[in-house]
């Protein structure tokens, strides 16, 4: 059950401007601290699509799934595309064709599925484990996740981890064509 | 059941770009927040917790000495071995001290020399709750609540995760060899952990104290089925310790085994968000050994058990409802027994809850009433009175608290408090009549007591955020009636009927307290402000000062009661600079001149210590490497909450090396 607490938190975390966009796997994503340079390659590049794909950093365990669709294709698009390129003709281009890559669809958390709320672990508040983390996750045409990937790390690999578990163990997509979706966690201890 | 507060947010998408000049644009980002301290609250969040590397760089030796250094704690001291901690000068059955949220169930309330039944080496976790939150566990709170948690029945699915962690201490010759190891299979996380560990006689600026030096082995495992469900798990742990009490020739053996079930349900029914439950059936037991012979048998054999019931919000409203009930037998046979053998029931219900009244205010409250009932057995023993029969004690406790929080702004915040407590007497304080050796005295209970009754207010001003932060806390608990042992003479002549000579000019003279109810005052503040000068990922600096005040009066008389650890006032400048955090600090502990009939006063003194932490890679394996000096001056000093100040000096110079390694 998707859990919408709006308007709880005085100051509610939001995407850093310009950073909300997957530049293909494996490439350095920089969604929560962006380098000094990367605003004007992030502002750039929806014109300029061009991004070099290697294989995704960490991918959890899923290899018993064959990935319905494939992840690392070109030609690259930016994840999140202005919404006049992101029409049904693209998505179902490469629904139709497998060398065409997904695009990201943005996460919102009312859309058909469930997206039960992850616990702070214990293990990680007592050591004192936060960060942020970008995860790229991509869903069957039954709704299921087929792969999830860490885009941007959290600095820890277990809190990295925990969040890819929770994802493909708890979350499920009401039934579509084949999607990915960025989803940005954000482990805060106050 | 996790202590924490959390909560999710998908924060509200919008797609507005346009081709040419993208303009933000919000992913719904999930938030998981974790345990707030002085930020977010909920009707379970700790006054204050401390884990992990923070719990590791303290002192090892005992749960007195691990929260000693928490600004209005003391450790009740009685040697290296066996220290409680004193909390705004309360102690004893006055400060619960719970394990995992049920009772430990060991002797240490009983008497100052009866060490703790959890071993620091053993603790991942020490909570401090104060407030409506420490209703939860018990109805006597205001010094606060102290909840250990060992970890030791997973609650969810653990990352793989082994570590060794070897100490070694020059002040006290420490050799301790802990080993945990975690993991999940399927749908089962396990934990196991032990530890070994061997100390010698006290080292002091006076020399080696005889008879300090101690012996302890413990292990636990445990087991849980983790799923989104919740969890169910089971645990078996125990605990073996021998150590020196500072008497000559006297030695305690502590054993304690433990079974503890624990388990969570998440969302029942809708208007829950979880239920969660735990019992532990403990068997505890410590002989007094004189010269290899034992001279008396503590026992302790019982079970606590509770359920929590976290309600789903509704409006502005969360909380939680439960309920709590515990039974134990404990008895003491053998030269030492100055107590028949008593039957405890403890049964309560309780909630504790949080309202917003505004985006910038909330109220917490909370209550606990409770129904506890001290039975004793009859009694074939020669005392103030021959033989006592069997006779019992039902008391009905109620404690309320509420308290008042304010953000000031966005960095500050001040908190308002009223609590009312009260606490059913305890077996000891009903039945004692007899030589207690631990307190050197001839111990008389009065079975005509009533409950213990207090009223505290506080006022809190805590600063969150911003390079400036800290709080500031004063306080003032007022006892209508405060169960405290007062010097009457010394014990009775027991010759007529064979027995010892208590009497003044007796062969075995012994000066008697009787546990009596007096109106009693505490005043005090608390401050802890860290201004954090610099502050990168990789490099760090800080400067902290920190203190605390109590004074404690008996109401009647004016007179002060006795082993209150006055006050003190430090600094410190920590620090992080090329992977090596570093930490120096100094304190100054006040004198203390205001002296309960027969105590001694104690000198002022000042402790320089100084830590340093290092982590590393050693061939493939994360490792952290501490280093710790204490008591740097080698001052010779005087712990006035301590039964045994004038016989035992605190630690001298020393220093202590730890290396941890994670697989």
């Amino acid at each position: 059950m998707a859990v919408c607490l709006l308007g709880v938190w005085a100051d509610p975390v939001r995407a850093p401007d310009g950073h909300d966009h997957d530049h293909g796997p494996g490439a350095p994503v920089q969604y929560f601290t962006p380098p000094p340079s990367a605003p004007a390659a992030a502002a750039a590049s929806p014109s300029a699509p061009s991004v070099a794909l290697p294989a995704p950093v960490v991918v959890i365990a899923l290899a018993e799934v064959a990935p319905v669709v494939p992840i690392t294709t070109a030609p690259a698009l930016i994840a999140l595309v202005a919404p006049a390129a992101v029409s049904a003709g693209r998505v179902s281009a490469a629904v139709v064709s497998p060398n065409t890559a997904l695009v990201a669809e943005r996460f919102t958390a009312n859309m058909p599925g469930d997206f039960p709320e992850p616990p702070y672990p214990r293990w990680a508040r007592q050591q004192g484990l936060q960060g942020d983390m970008l995860v790229l996750v991509e869903v069957s045409a039954a709704g299921a996740p087929v792969s999830v990937v860490v885009r941007e790390s959290s600095g820890s690999a277990p809190l990295d981890a925990y969040a890819l578990e929770w994802v493909r163990r708890n979350w499920t997509w009401g039934p579509g064509s084949p999607r990915r979706f960025l989803v940005p966690f954000v482990f805060q201890l106050r | 059941m996790t202590h924490l507060s959390r909560s999710f947010i998908f924060a509200a998408a919008s797609l507005s770009l346009s081709a040419q000049e993208p303009t933000p644009q919000k992913l719904s980002t999930v938030v998981i927040k974790g345990s707030a301290i002085g930020g977010e609250v909920t009707a379970l969040t700790p006054s204050l917790q401390l884990s992990g590397k923070a719990l590791e760089a303290l002192s090892a030796s005992t749960l007195g000495n691990v929260l000693a250094d928490i600004p209005g704690v003391a450790s009740s001291y009685f040697g290296p071995n066996s220290g409680r901690p004193v909390i705004r000068g309360l102690e004893g059955d006055r400060l619960k001290i719970a394990q995992n949220g049920t009772s430990s169930l060991d002797a240490s309330s009983a008497s100052p020399d009866h060490a703790v039944s959890v071993d620091p080496l053993t603790i991942r976790e020490v909570q401090v709750l104060r407030g409506p939150a420490a209703l939860l566990y018990s109805s006597s709170i205001l010094g606060g609540v102290v909840n250990v948690i060992d970890n030791r029945i997973p609650v969810e699915r653990l990352p793989r995760a082994t570590t060794l962690f070897g100490r070694m201490g020059s002040v006290d010759g420490l050799l301790a060899l802990s080993v945990l190891t975690e993991g999940t299979a399927g749908d089962f996380a396990y934990h196991l952990d032990g530890f070994t560990k061997t100390t010698e006689d006290l080292s002091t600026p006076l020399g080696r104290i005889a008879d300090t030096a101690s012996d302890s082995r413990g292990a636990g495992f445990g087991l849980s089925r983790v799923g989104a469900f919740g969890y169910v798990g089971l645990s078996y742990s125990g605990l073996n310790s021998t150590y020196g009490v500072t008497e000559p020739g006297i030695e305690i053996g502590l054993r304690q085994r433990r079974w503890d079930l624990a388990g969570a349900v998440n969302a029942p029914v809708a208007a829950l968000k979880s239920v969660s439950y735990k019992l532990g059936v403990s068997d505890y037991a410590h002989s007094e050994f004189d010269g290899g012979v034992a001279g008396s048998t503590f026992a302790n054999q019982g079970w606590d058990g509770r359920v929590d019931f976290e309600l789903t919000k509704i409006g502005s409203l969360e909380g939680v409802v439960g309920l709590q009930s515990g039974r134990f037998d404990f008895s003491v046979v053998g030269d030492e027994a100055f107590l028949p053998t008593t039957r405890n029931a403890n049964d309560a219900l309780f909630g504790s809850f949080v309202q917003s009244l505004s985006a910038d205010s909330r109220l917490r409250y909370g209550f606990r009433v409770e129904s506890a009932k001290v039975s004793a057995d009859a009694w074939t023993h020669e005392g103030l009175v021959s033989n006592p029969g069997a006779a019992s004690a039902t008391f009905t406790p109620a404690s309320l608290a509420i308290a008042w929080v304010k953000d000031l702004n966005a960095q500050w915040a001040t908190t308002f408090s009223l609590t009312r407590t009260e606490r059913a007497p305890n077996f000891q304080e009903l039945f004692a009549d007899g030589p207690h050796l631990g307190t050197d005295a001839y111990e008389v209970g009065d079975r005509t007591l009533g409950k213990e009754q207090g009223f505290g207010l506080e006022l809190e001003l805590t600063k969150t955020r911003g390079a400036v932060s800290g709080s500031v806390s004063i306080y003032f608990n007022r006892f209508s009636s405060f169960i405290a042992q007062q010097a009457n003479g010394y014990g009775p002549n027991l010759t007529s009927v064979g027995g010892p000579n208590y009497s003044l000019g007796g062969a075995d003279q012994l000066a008697r307290y009787d546990f009596v109810s007096v109106p009693a005052d505490f005043f005090g503040a608390e401050t802890k402000i860290n201004y954090q000068l610099h502050d990168t990922a990789t490099s760090k600096l800080g400067l902290e000062f920190f203190g605390d005040f109590v004074r404690a009066s008996n109401r009647d008389t004016s007179e002060a009661l006795p082993r209150i650890s006055p006050g003190r006032l430090g600094a410190a400048l920590h620090g992080l600079a090329s992977g090596w955090s570093w930490r120096l600090d100094a304190a100054y502990h006040l004198a203390q001149n205001r002296l309960a009939t027969d105590e001694t006063p104690t000198a002022g003194y000042t402790m320089v210590g100084a830590s340093l932490g290092h982590d590393f890679k050693l061939a493939g394996t994360d490792a952290r490497f501490t280093l710790r000096l204490t008591n740097l001056f080698d001052v010779e000093a005087r712990n006035a909450s301590s039964f045994i100040k004038d016989a035992l000096p605190l630690p001298g110079r020393g220093l202590e090396a730890g290396l941890k390694l994670s697989f």
